[in-house]
């Protein structure tokens, strides 16, 4: 459904100087934006700019004092953004009420799915669990597993229903080099024996799906 | 009973259903496997009692210590509803019929208590599986 | 039973290093589209890793635009809220800080056009300067000091045009529905505000 807009704050190129070709722009007087480089109007360039270059214009592409204003034009656009993320970096400190406040809210609207009923021999006594604490309870026990981390659940089949079968699904992600069957058969046993023990679901079949690898701890890469 | 032009009735009930809510939670808290207690009152009369807080803090805030199952009656009927945290390392089945088996009983006496012979609906539900050592660090 | 191989591990994206999931540390540790699935799926843990990681991000894009810290407050608390709601259809969670940051600045936006903002109506309403640069002089950081000086010193509709182009990367159809201008408008003021930027640059220098 929700599909955001084009790319964003990216990691700009460190400027050592002033963006080069920025003297071709701001190198006279007027300052009004009505001036242009080779001809092409500042207007112009950065609405070519804006649209990636394309269609190529070979009128501007074929300027090398066209170019390197949309060079200039460009790195101040890095930098800009560049300035943002750092002040974003000084930010956080100031005070942690607004997250609380946040957290607050969020735990209250937390969806709570349908309810997972629990048998009873008395007909004026009525026990549940909830389809969003089921799922809390994979996440839980396949985050316990060594070198998994669980990114998504899914109980499909009529939960509320005593006695429909049911299939749970799991989405993981994994350690690079971990064998991935091995995994997922331990993580199938691991779920199986959590949903036995804390609800009366008739699960028929659990499904892992390793959609994602992450790096051990030797890797000195960046997450 | 009191006299009808004062509404008072109403206000004896509200407090014993009140005191029922509080031993109920309670008892909630001494079963074993039960790891926190939440809130199973609605949202609008939590809203109502915040801004009776705010006129009558010292009632309100006495009547407020933790009584947080919900006690509704209709008719002959009273239901009482409680929302519960449940011990990861404990089979959550288990824990819920104990629980209910425990409010039943302090329910059935407090209506004993009160000359009532109301049938008790008893409902519990798990909304949260986790081990009992967060829990403690959460609601600390 | 099925089980899906991940046949070319090594292939795959990395996401996140190695963590120890039940460690509260951890959620801060991985990838934005772990966090958002995880969100999305009802972890509140994951949740507010989430707010942490990209709150202020929002927070200083939405203090530019609206010109004052406590409105841009309201406008992150907003957007993570919403952001709760709709994170379940979110159908690309590897691009969830783009979503979020679209989320915030559309709810700046709302407020302007609430507003009904003019162009020199709210000139005393300054946004709050940056945090003290540090004294060393290094080339970089004074260049990131000029540029965030300059959009500062901006006329309100360029400064507003730069940071929903610049920084949210809108077009300029969506720049200019938002704040009730032509896209030719927008062009020129554009225009204006990177002459401007580049000038005070240069200037600095």
């Amino acid at each position: 459904m929700t599909s955001p807009d084009d790319a964003l704050p990216g990691d700009g190129p460190p400027g050592a100087d002033l963006p080069e070709g920025a003297d071709l722009i701001a190198g006279d007087d007027e300052r009004d934006g009505t001036d242009s480089v080779d001809g092409v109007s500042l207007e112009e360039l950065g609405d070519y700019l804006d649209r990636g270059r394309e269609p190529r214009d070979p009128r501007i592409e074929g300027s090398p004092a066209c170019r390197l204003a949309l060079q200039a034009l460009e790195s101040v656009g890095d930098l800009s953004r560049e300035s943002f993320e750092r002040e974003a970096a000084r930010e956080p400190h100031r005070d942690d009420a607004w997250i609380s406040g946040l957290l607050d809210q969020v735990r209250r609207e937390v969806v709570e799915g349908r309810p997972v009923p629990v048998h009873s021999p008395d007909p004026l006594t009525e026990l549940s669990t909830s389809e969003a604490a089921v799922r809390g309870l994979l996440r839980r026990v396949g985050d316990e597993v060594d070198g998994v981390v669980v990114r998504s659940t899914e109980l499909d089949g009529a939960i509320d229903e005593p006695g429909a079968p049911v299939t749970v699904r799991v989405t993981v992600s994994a350690r690079y080099g971990l064998p991935i069957d091995e995994l997922a058969d331990q993580l199938r046993d691991l779920l199986g024996a959590a949903l036995d023990q804390h609800t009366e679901l008739r699960v028929v079949a659990v499904d892992v799906h390793v959609d994602d690898v992450h790096l051990g701890p030797d890797d000195g890469s960046t997450p | 009973m009191t006299d009808a032009r004062d509404g008072a009735p109403a206000d004896d009930a509200t407090r014993s259903d009140d005191d029922l809510s509080r031993d109920l939670t309670g008892v909630l808290r001494d079963v074993p496997g039960i790891v926190d207690v939440f809130d199973a009152r609605p949202l609008v009369r939590a809203a109502v009692r915040a801004i009776a807080a705010e006129l009558d803090p010292d009632r309100e805030a006495a009547a407020e210590r933790a009584a947080l199952v919900l006690v509704e009656r209709s008719g002959p009927r009273v239901t009482v509803t409680a929302h519960v945290a449940t011990d990861r390392a404990a089979s959550t089945p288990e824990v819920l019929a104990r629980a209910a088996a425990g409010l039943r009983s302090a329910a059935a006496a407090h209506e004993r208590g009160h000359a009532s012979d109301a049938e008790v609906v008893v409902r519990v539900r798990a909304r949260l599986i986790e081990p009992a050592q967060e829990a403690v660090v959460a609601s600390a | 039973m099925i089980c899906t191989k991940h046949g070319a591990a090594g292939a795959a994206a990395a996401s996140h290093r190695e963590v120890d999931i039940s460690s509260p540390d951890a959620p801060a540790e991985l990838s934005d589209a772990t966090l958002a699935l995880r969100a999305g799926d009802g972890d509140t843990v994951a949740f507010e890793a989430v707010a942490r990681r990209h709150g202020p991000l929002m927070r200083v894009l939405a203090s530019r635009l609206l010109g004052t810290d406590a409105e841009a407050d309201d406008v992150v608390q907003e957007a993570f809220l919403t952001a709760w709601r709709r994170l379940p259809d979110l159908d690309e969670p590897e691009r969830l800080r783009n979503w979020l940051m679209r989320i915030a600045t559309n709810k700046a936006i709302d407020r302007l056009r609430a507003r009904h903002d003019h162009d020199d109506v709210d000139e005393h309403e300054r946004a709050a300067s940056p945090a003290g640069a540090p004294d060393r002089v290094v080339e970089h950081r004074l260049q990131l000091d000029a540029v965030w000086r300059a959009v500062d010193l901006l006329p309100v509709d360029q400064r507003r045009c730069w940071l929903l182009r610049e920084i949210a990367g809108w077009s300029y159809a969506d720049i200019g529905e938002a704040l009730g201008l032509t896209t030719s408008t927008v062009r020129g003021q554009l225009a204006r505000a990177r002459r401007f930027v580049l000038g005070e640059m240069e200037a600095w220098r």
